[in-house]
């Protein structure tokens, strides 16, 4: 095995190679966003390689969804335990994406004709990496010849950890990737939708910071694949002032193609400038799920205000309660149990839904390299709330808090009644929320 | 450009005599369905040495355009020849130019689509210069005028100009002796008899153009006389210049085509269709079309070359110029239109498959008859259900649908079940009889005709209780090839089920490893490599319909599907190494590890199995008796356990008694 970095890694492909970029099935105790799960950094990779290496690259998309949105899931005859002063809590954990013996057929009929000579397996995060070594065994049992790479977060961060994976190379750092886009044109290859059994993409995945000449023309490369669906995947989509979104905006304008848009993340409201999200509308943004913007320990009232006005008080058309949601981070070491669903309730006024996104250390940050010696790499996951019960908070507790969020969307998802709608149901819940703090 | 359109007092010339819109509309009503007509229409093409008809429809269906390149009507042939009912005189059997087999017949073309538009517009024009003739009968003159003669239906005296009397004939093709002063003819002797005036036309000038309102046609009373129709032809003639001049074709466009032809062409069919009658409206009018009408096969790659070459040069015909190009246009695209035939599920090779690949050529004693022909069998039921059987064409064109004499009716179980297997075609060159031997309809033939009696015979044999002939070699064939698929799907099975567990426990093992590294160190550590390794290998072997095959195992198979091919002819399996099915490797920690089965037996081994870490092979005693106890999946896993687990295999007698009941 080899610890190396990207560029000498790189220097190792050639023309006459045959490269498959795998997307990993993952195990998790939760996935909720599967559908818009895209391996953006193994498309991008596609692009450098075939413009670099000249070598030809087929992709093996485990998380790839059916056409109707859904991600194979299997429950693991083993349980997630997290113990934490003496508590102990069990997680239900699954394996999401397509499993490798339901990909057997494909890969097998692919071999005698296409046989790789490098495979390059990516991870999204330091802490998915349980079906790294089994997915590695499989393929170099099926694909002897093939050389095996491990890029991403895992390998990057914890270069140790990841040795043990029996991978050939270890890719230390990240691709240098800042001219290339990601290559969604490898979907549509003869082998590659042969491996996904004639599936292909529902969505793009572009990034802002794309220069908007060339996400244009990915967009209308895509818009001929039949693919309406983009989203922009971006820690900040409305940073320095909303200029690179505005110009995207102006650019998708006058183009006059027909998207929809959805803001899934990166909406970090406090930076949204007046008129922003008229001008998304009008693009072609059908959803705004806003990040939690806190002002020292309550909600940035103003941001969300602002929001709410153009986006249901003054749109002249209409925008469902399910499509404006509110993100609240939960499983912070500053959490405060009655905090938490006062904020549920204060955002209920002004998005239709709320979503808890669980928190996780930062990489190589104090309570990251806590948690991992106390309890784990695998534990650093958000969902099994790595900081709970030192915080003061118990893990049923937010499990409780979950539920609490559920039972609120759950009226939106029953449709049953409309948080913007109006109508008798949604003044009174309104009403009844104002008691707990009216925000507008 | 001169135009003339005619007026009531010539178009008189136009009628009918003397038959009732009752006979006209039974004529019509021969041509059904709907493809049918347009059958008939491009059948005039045929006959006419077209390279190509393109069809366009209209939208939505309301009209038919069918445009052709073949010879064209001169303004004289049209009103002699197309519009009127039955021939005026008998043609050659072949065409002029490409020599097909005349397909068009019955003379009343242009009464085919009737039924089903309300008018229909012909354009045509020649590009020749020709001879032809006019007959004549003289009654005693000894000078005739026969302007009129070539003015007849359309008045227009600029035709007169390209055309010049030559000669004149009797009814045996003696010279009669005359003087001939532009269209008078001055006869030297009285004459009573039929005569043929021969003229030679220069057709390239004129484009005719012709509107036959099929609503006037079948307005009158039934008991009215055609004679009362007086303008149901409306006749246009134009002078072409430029490169118009040097083109002969026609163009036949079906206008406001009827409410329920569109709606059978519209309909969109079923889902999923696994049979032509399922398919939408426009499919199933392509797919007759292509089979009563000689148009090239469309032949699959499943095919094998030798037979492909055979349906295209020998039974087709390709070469010598008989099918006809046919496209089909829509706003986009064009496509041409190919008879589907069989499309084998697997590759056929000719020699390894002659058992269910034949090719026919049937002929009588005198040579009169012949046609040639193939039938292909298959171990699954063909698809769509309309080409199983035997398609009869008579020079290319389908007479009924396919058959098996029948013998469908009359045969059970598993032959039964094998004619849903068989499909071929028949194509008969010479010796039939159009009206002799096939119903008018081409429904098919009747039950007398000798030609169909002796395909029969040739076929399916001469008993009417029981099948022999080729058609009784392909059965046999077809059975017992299912017989040993079903053991071939077996042994695909087996194979495939080791090679899941292999697969699974390289997952398993990689797994347990993340947190206990031991379990893969255990198959670096040397252990006890006693006789295992030198016992012989157990070779792949196959059973039931299969135990009489040798297996080979071989690299670069080509043609192999699924990992295999068997030849049924030499009794031959043939295994590609390449395929991952016969694989018996796994990766543990990073390396590739052999898995040999190896008969313990031969060397008295105890051992479930052995590990050599320095040629990374694991050996398993496939005589060993807990195999049977335990089932060859499971016991490739527990080999694999075994050593995963460093288990102590020589002191494990207990369990292996316990296990397989022996003390």
């Amino acid at each position: 095995m080899e610890c190396i970095p990207s560029q000498s890694w790189l220097q190792k492909i050639t023309s006459e190679d045959k490269v498959l970029l795998i997307n990993p099935p993952i195990q998790e105790v939760r996935y909720a966003w599967i559908r818009w799960n895209q391996p953006t950094d193994l498309l991008i990779l596609s692009s450098k390689l075939k413009n670099e290496a000249g070598c030809k690259v087929e992709l093996l998309d485990f998380m790839l969804p059916t056409e109707s949105g859904r991600v194979p899931m299997r429950d693991l005859a083993k349980a997630k335990e997290v113990r934490t002063k003496n508590i102990k809590t069990t997680y239900k954990a699954r394996t999401y994406g397509l499993p490798l013996e339901e990909a057997t057929q494909q890969l097998t009929s692919i071999l005698p004709n296409w046989t790789p000579t490098h495979i390059v397996i990516t991870t999204m995060t330091t802490y998915w990496f349980e079906t790294l070594r089994p997915v590695i065994s499989y393929m170099k049992t099926i694909c002897p010849s093939a050389q095996v790479s491990i890029m991403g977060a895992y390998p990057v961060y914890e270069t140790d950890h990841a040795m043990r994976m029996n991978a050939d190379y270890l890719i230390t750092d990240y691709f240098d990737t800042a001219e290339y886009c990601p290559d969604f044109e490898v979907y549509s290859g003869e082998i590659t939708k042969f491996l996904h059994n004639g599936r292909t993409l529902l969505f793009g995945g572009l990034r802002l910071s794309d220069n908007s000449a060339n996400a244009i023309e990915q967009i209308k490369s895509l818009r001929r694949q039949n693919i309406r669906d983009f989203v922009f995947f971006e820690s900040n989509i409305f940073r320095e002032d909303c200029k690179p979104l505005l110009e995207m905006l102006t650019a998708l304008e006058k183009e006059k193609l027909s998207i929809n848009l959805h803001g899934l993340c990166g909406l970090e409201i406090r930076n949204a400038t007046e008129g922003i999200y008229t001008k998304m509308l009008q693009a072609g943004y059908r959803s705004f799920f806003l990040e939690y913007d806190l002002d020292n320990t309550e909600l940035n009232k103003d941001s969300y205000r602002r929001a709410y006005l153009e986006l249901v008080k003054h749109n002249s058309g209409r925008i469902s309660s399910g499509n404006l949601a509110g993100f609240i981070m939960i499983g912070t070491a500053e959490d405060e149990l009655e905090r938490l669903f006062r904020h549920t309730l204060n955002l209920l006024e002004m998005c239709g839904s709320i979503i808890p996104k669980p928190f996780t250390p930062t990489i190589n940050s104090e309570k990251y390299i806590e948690v991992k010696q106390k309890h784990g790499l695998d534990k650093l996951t958000p969902h099994v709330f790595p900081l709970a019960v030192d915080n003061g908070i118990t893990r049923e507790e937010y499990m409780e808090f979950y539920q609490h969020t559920s039972f609120l969307n759950e009226k939106r998802l029953g449709q049953s009644f409309d948080f913007f709608d109006n109508h008798y149901c949604s003044v009174a819940l309104k009403r009844s929320l104002g008691k707990k703090g009216m925000m507008i | 450009m001169e135009q003339v359109v005619l007026d009531q007092n010539n178009m008189k010339a136009l009628r009918f005599g003397g038959i009732s819109p009752d006979v006209l509309r039974e004529l019509s009503g021969v041509y059904q369905p709907f493809v049918k007509a347009v059958k008939e229409i491009i059948s005039n093409s045929y006959d006419a040495d077209a390279e190509v008809v393109e069809l366009e429809f209209g939208t939505d269906f309301e009209s038919l355009t069918i445009t052709d390149d073949g010879n064209g009507m001169g303004p004289i042939e049209f009103i002699r020849d197309y519009i009127r009912i039955g021939k005026s005189y008998r043609k050659s059997e072949l065409t002029a130019i490409k020599g097909r087999p005349r397909i068009g017949g019955k003379g009343i073309g242009f009464l085919a689509p009737a039924r089903y538009c309300e008018m229909i517009e012909v354009k045509t024009k020649k590009k020749a210069t020709y001879e032809d003739k006019v007959q004549f009968e003289l009654s005693g003159v000894k000078e005739i005028d026969v302007e009129h003669i070539f003015l007849y239906g359309h008045e227009n005296e600029a035709v007169l100009n390209c055309i010049e009397i030559k000669r004149v004939t009797d009814e045996y093709g003696n010279e009669v002796p005359t003087q001939i002063d532009g269209f008078k003819i001055k006869f030297e002797q009285l004459t009573y008899h039929k005569c043929d005036i021969w003229y030679v036309y220069d057709a390239s000038d004129f484009e005719l153009t012709a509107k036959i309102n099929f609503n006037k046609l079948f307005s009158l009373e039934p008991s009215k006389s055609l004679e009362q129709i007086d303008n149901f032809c409306e006749i246009t003639i134009e002078t072409v210049t430029g490169q118009k001049k040097h083109q002969s074709y026609t163009q036949i466009k079906l206008h406001n085509i009827k409410e329920f032809v569109r709606n059978d062409l519209k309909d969109e069919g079923k889902k999923g269709a696994r049979n032509v009658a399922s398919l939408s409206g426009f499919d199933q009018f392509e797919w007759n079309l292509s089979r009563i009408i000689p148009v090239n096969a469309k032949i699959h790659e499943n095919i094998p070359s030798e037979l492909r070459d055979y349906i295209r040069d020998e039974i087709d015909r390709a070469k010598d110029s008989i099918p006809i190009n046919i496209f089909i246009k829509n706003d986009e695209s064009k496509e041409a239109l190919e008879r589907r035939i069989i499309k084998p599920v697997t590759k056929l090779d000719f020699q390894h498959d002659k058992d269910i690949v034949k090719k026919l050529e049937l002929f009588d004693e005198n040579n009169k008859m012949f046609a040639k022909g193939f039938l292909v069998g298959q171990s699954s039921l063909i698809l769509p259900a309309e080409l199983r059987g035997i398609l009869i064409r008579v020079k290319g064109v389908a007479v009924g649908e396919p058959t098996f004499f029948g013998f469908d009716q009359i045969l059970s179980g598993s032959s039964k079940v094998a004619l849903t297997q068989i499909s071929g075609e028949i194509n008969i060159f010479t010796g039939i009889d159009a009206v002799e031997d096939i119903n008018p309809g081409r429904d098919g033939f009747y039950k007398e005709s000798k030609v169909y009696n002796l395909v029969k015979k040739q076929v399916v044999g001469e008993y009417p209780d029981r099948v022999t002939g080729v058609i009784k070699e392909l059965i046999d064939a077809i059975i017992a090839r299912s017989d040993i698929n079903a053991s071939l799907v077996n042994f695909q099975k087996k194979y495939q089920s080791y090679r899941d567990t292999i697969l699974e426990a390289s997952q398993v093992i990689a797994n347990l490893a993340i947190e206990n590294p031991e379990v893969e160190d255990a198959f670096y550590e040397s252990t006890d490599m006693s006789d295992l390794k030198l016992c012989p290998s157990v070779l792949p072997k196959a059973e039931g319909k299969l135990s009489s095959f040798s297996v080979y195992e071989v690299e670069d198979l080509e043609d192999g599907e699924n990992g295999y091919k068997v030849n049924y002819e030499t009794k031959e399996l043939f295994l590609d190494k390449n395929a991952d099915i016969w694989k018996r490797n796994i990766n543990i920690g990073r390396q590739n590890f052999d898995i040999e089965l190896k008969q313990g037996n031969k060397k008295n081994v105890k051992m479930f199995c052995q590990v050599n870490p320095t040629t990374r092979k694991i050996y398993i005693n496939w005589d060993h008796p807990i195999r049977t106890s335990m089932g060859d999946t499971q016991f490739i896993k527990h080999c694999l356990a075994t050593i995963a687990s460093n288990l102590p295999q020589d002191q494990l007698d207990t369990y292996v008694s316990l296990m397989t009941s022996k003390v």
